[in-house]
């Protein structure tokens, strides 16, 4: 026991000894200065409610309550605040993706897979996607197509097409074969694949460029105006070699069809933006990237009216949002329930075109002939926000639907409407992932 | 709350050791512990917190009567195995009762609370009048929830008098916080992708991805839980608790017998200690032994969740170490070293199958895969599998190099000894903190080395806790994997 009085006098002079000790030790101070920094810097800091780097809304002060308090969540909601607001938040992600790179020598970081060319892509695992989702969403989208004779986009995503670009071999779930059901009636695939050398998809973002969009716009027209739509059998066999030859096709395509309104319009792009840095590159705290941002130039006026006149303006774009970080909403303003765009100039010369008659063969009720006075539905998620400042040069009026924000039945939306042709143009993730295509057939 | 989150290591912690260190009295000290222990474990179970106290209210009366006192002895054992038994197996048997969910931690510290009341009985350790103190003993945060199961005779001392060790408390924690944070969670994201994959009905996986899975699952639940140890100990540390080592380079075993006595030490040898001896351990006939051994591994495995694959689980290493006790082992020890080292691999991939699901289907499902043996066409490389070997080949390259037992790069092993400047050298001998004379050597190596140690140890050190921060902040996956014990 004589040692242990020893420590017992140890014990009483110990906190001097500890206090030496962590002024002895410049690792243990600087292990604590971290500690209290960090939880100093993070009380003084004000919290942040969204971050645009993240695309989300950051965890708030939790309010307290007694039901919160006994079941755990209030500690729960704690606990995510602390971690969202903890200071230089998003200097922490980079150095994360950092780490990644460098340390751990990975070519995919959080499901973003670095490319050539400082393109980023987004990987798609089997985590996020649900087998059973997928059937009911094909299943509806069947139903959908049958009933109104629609077309059927499925945008690919970049890492399915840009395969050119990837570094190794990347570990994605087989969109062909979970899709082999869906009524595909445009393979934006094909179009698109044959395409890959030019700058089709963002580098730092998930979404399809203009000329992307572009290529496909010009293909879907092109095929309105052969009146051989809805047969996904003649759309597999398209010749990617005709689309290959471009951005100014459109005078070169077919002369049996005279109204202007039935030729693609030729690509006439016009930077708006050489800063943008989308959501892949966010993702992962990427900050050294930029993409430009392009638009169609054109002559044309147009009336766009939000959310049943909610908001109407004269414009496709909306310049606040480069100035943003979600510089994508410059298009259409983002996600609304309901977008009508009228082309004025077609609107003007309201009498409908002499042979627009001729073209209804292959499709049951609806005339599919895009020119002065017909109007078109696009079911849509956010790619088609590009898709559809071109796709409104041909049509008097182009509908957008965004299922998740709009409750409304389709059927009436159509016959209120007057709507002669339905576009169901969704990226293939959005569309596996979607939980409201049950709306479709409402 | 997770010793890898921002809350606990920007908040609970240095609030909770500031108030600790700037009181004096060990009374105080104690109950500043028992407080923070207490607010620690609300915090994850609000309710359970009262059954918690309830149990140490008990077991403290137990105390006082057990020593010696076989009626009173069989009174507290099937108290605290009751207790055990009602709220973590009844929902498993009885789905009626669904409600009775599992009490965070229960495991540890009806099994420290067991400790305690046999030490007593048996006479190893006077009982212990001070409540606080005792109460300190079963709740204290830094074991409370993932162990290592300290045994009471082991740190009664240190629960009347004891010394702050900063200098190897931190660099323990911050190894373990690295070793969680850094390596298992990344390798749990491997296995993550294995599992989706599994739950797409009519989906083709290469054997080459079952088996690099399954050995990235292998990393992921060896450095999580050793890292959540490390953790535990390097807490321990600043608090003036010394807690033996749990995990001790299991992965570099040659037999399954050498791998118990390096995996998750401190469960193992309570059962050694309170369960194979006390049934007669190895001294009553080979017949006895063996019986024994089944009776200890059966309950290992029941020990590690309500759930048959548990049992088969334990059963398959009782069943190992019988093979190995009757004979395998001389076999094997004839035999050239790389294939002990790959019998003892082999066995435990195989057995961390068992342990990871819990359906007989899935388990089928997965041993076929492993095999070749699976329904659908089947190749032994795939897509997936160059794309995890792409992203994960330095992963698993560090994993395997830490496993091994070269001495040179055994960071952890330097600090599982006190630092020689501030520590008596009679203390550090009656507390035994380094065992191994392996050990001792590696850091005299490092000590000798004054620059490695000084300078470019504190940036390594410095540049694991940064990389696990920015882990945590980015909110990428990190789980909890002892819920079920």
């Amino acid at each position: 026991m004589g040692n242990y009085e020893n420590s017992e006098n140890f014990e009483n002079r110990k906190d001097t000894i500890a206090m030496k000790y962590l002024k002895k030790n410049k690792f243990v101070f600087l292990f604590f200065s971290l500690l209290i920094l960090g939880m100093a810097g993070s009380i003084l800091q004000k919290d942040i409610a969204f971050s645009s780097a993240e695309n989300r809304y950051l965890t708030q002060f939790p309010t307290l309550t007694m039901t919160g308090l006994s079941d755990g969540s209030y500690m729960n909601a704690m606990e995510r605040y602390l971690n969202d607001q903890f200071i230089g938040r998003n200097r922490w992600i980079t150095l994360k993706t950092a780490s990644e790179k460098t340390l751990f020598q990975k070519n995919v970081i959080e499901d973003v897979c670095i490319g050539t060319d400082s393109y980023l892509m987004n990987q798609y695992t089997y985590s996020e996607v649900d087998a059973a989702q997928i059937t009911k969403n094909i299943d509806y989208l069947n139903g959908f197509q049958e009933k109104y004779d629609a077309d059927v986009i499925l945008v690919p995503s970049a890492s399915e097409i840009l395969t050119n670009r990837l570094m190794g071999s990347i570990d994605q779930i087989d969109f062909t074969s979970l899709l082999a059901d869906a009524p595909i009636t445009l393979s934006a695939d094909t179009i698109l694949s044959a395409h890959r050398e030019e700058p089709i998809y963002y580098k730092t973002d998930h979404h399809w460029t203009l000329l992307g969009a572009y290529y496909v716009y010009e293909e879907f027209i092109q095929q309105l105006s052969h009146g051989s739509t809805s047969d996904s059998s003649v759309v597999g066999s398209i010749p990617s070699d005709q689309s290959a030859s471009a951005p100014i096709t459109s005078d070169a395509s077919t002369p049996g069809v005279s109204p202007s309104g039935a030729l693609a319009v030729p690509y006439d792009p016009l930077t708006v933006s050489t800063n943008f840095q989308g959501t892949v590159a966010r993702k992962v705290g990427i900050t050294n990237i930029w993409d430009h941002m392009e638009q169609q130039k054109s002559d044309t006026s147009f009336i766009v009216t939000y959310d049943y006149g909610n908001t109407v303006t004269d414009s496709l774009y909306v310049p606040n949002y480069l100035t943003k970080t979600d510089q994508y909403s410059y298009y259409l303003d983002g996600n609304h329930g309901v977008t009508q765009i009228t082309n004025l100039s077609l609107s003007d010369s309201s009498p409908a075109l002499p042979d627009a008659p001729s073209i209804s063969q292959g499709r049951n009720t609806l005339p599919s002939e895009p020119g002065t006075g017909s109007s078109i539905l696009i079911i849509k998620d956010s790619f088609a926000n590009t898709f559809a400042t071109l796709l409104c040069e041909n049509y008097e009026n182009v509908y957008l639907i965004d299922l998740r924000h709009y409750n409304g039945s389709i059927d009436t939306f159509i016959a209120d409407n007057g709507i002669d042709q339905v576009l169901f143009l969704y990226s293939k993730i959005n569309f596996m992932q979607d939980k409201n295509l049950s709306k479709l057939l409402r | 709350m997770l010793f890898s989150s921002i809350p606990f290591i920007f908040y609970f912690l240095p609030i909770v050791l500031v108030i600790y260190h700037f009181t004096d009295q060990i009374a105080c000290k104690n109950c500043i512990l028992l407080v923070s222990s207490l607010i620690f474990y609300a915090w994850g179970e609000p309710k359970y917190v009262f059954l918690l106290l309830g149990s140490v209210c008990v077991n403290y009366i137990f105390g006082f009567f057990i020593h010696r006192n076989r009626t009173v002895m069989i009174a507290a054992v099937l108290f605290n195995i009751i207790l055990l038994v009602f709220f973590k197996y009844t929902a498993q048997f009885f789905p009626m009762l669904k409600a009775i969910t599992l009490p965070l931690g229960i495991s540890f510290y009806t099994f420290q609370s067991l400790s305690y009341l046999l030490d007593v009985y048996w006479g190893k350790v006077e009982f212990q009048r001070n409540w606080t103190s005792f109460s300190c003993y079963v709740t204290l945060f830094p074991q409370l929830i993932a162990g290592p199961i300290v045994r009471y005779h082991d740190i009664d001392a240190e629960l009347q008098s004891r010394k702050s060790d900063f200098a190897t408390g931190v660099p323990i924690f911050i190894i373990g916080l690295s070793e969680k944070v850094l390596l298992a969670n990344n390798c749990g994201l491997m296995w993550e992708n294995l599992l989706s994959r599994l739950s797409v009905p009519n989906l083709s996986i290469g054997v080459g991805t079952f088996w690099l899975s399954l050995i990235a699952y292998g990393f992921q639940i060896y450095f999580d839980f050793a890292g959540y140890s490390n953790m535990a100990i390097g807490l321990g540390r600043m608090f003036g608790f010394h807690f033996a080592r749990n995990f001790d380079k299991p992965y570099s075993s040659r037999s399954i017998t050498e791998f118990w006595t390096r995996w998750h030490i401190s469960l193992s040898s309570w059962f050694k200690e309170y369960v194979y001896i006390p049934l007669g351990g190895n001294r009553q006939g080979m017949a006895k032994q063996l019986r024994n051994i089944l009776i200890v591994w059966m309950l290992t495995g029941i020990w590690h969740g309500a759930s048959f694959n548990f049992l088969l689980w334990g059963l398959y290493f009782g069943l190992l170490l019988m093979l190995e006790k009757l004979g395998l082992k001389r076999i094997l020890a004839k035999m050239p070293e790389i294939l002990q080292h790959l019998y003892t691999l082999f066995a435990i991939l195989i057995g961390w199958v068992l342990f990871a699901f819990d359906s007989p289907s899935m388990l089928l499902t997965f041993y076929k895969g492993m095999f070749h043996l699976s329904a659908l066409p089947q190749g032994l490389v795939d897509n997936t599998f160059w794309s995890l070997l792409q992203n994960n080949w330095m992963l698993l390259l560090i994993c395997g190099i830490l496993s091994t037992r070269l001495p040179d790069i055994d960071i952890v092993e330097s600090f599982y000894r006190p630092c020689p400047d501030h520590i008596s050298a009679e203390t550090n001998q009656n507390r035994n903190y380094t065992k191994s004379s392996h050990g001792r050597n590696a850091i005299n190596k490092v000590k000798s080395n004054v620059f490695l140690k000084n300078v470019l140890l504190d940036i390594f050190l410095l540049l694991c806790f940064l990389l696990s921060v920015a882990y945590i902040v980015d909110g990428s996956y990190n789980p909890f994997l002892y819920f079920r014990f």
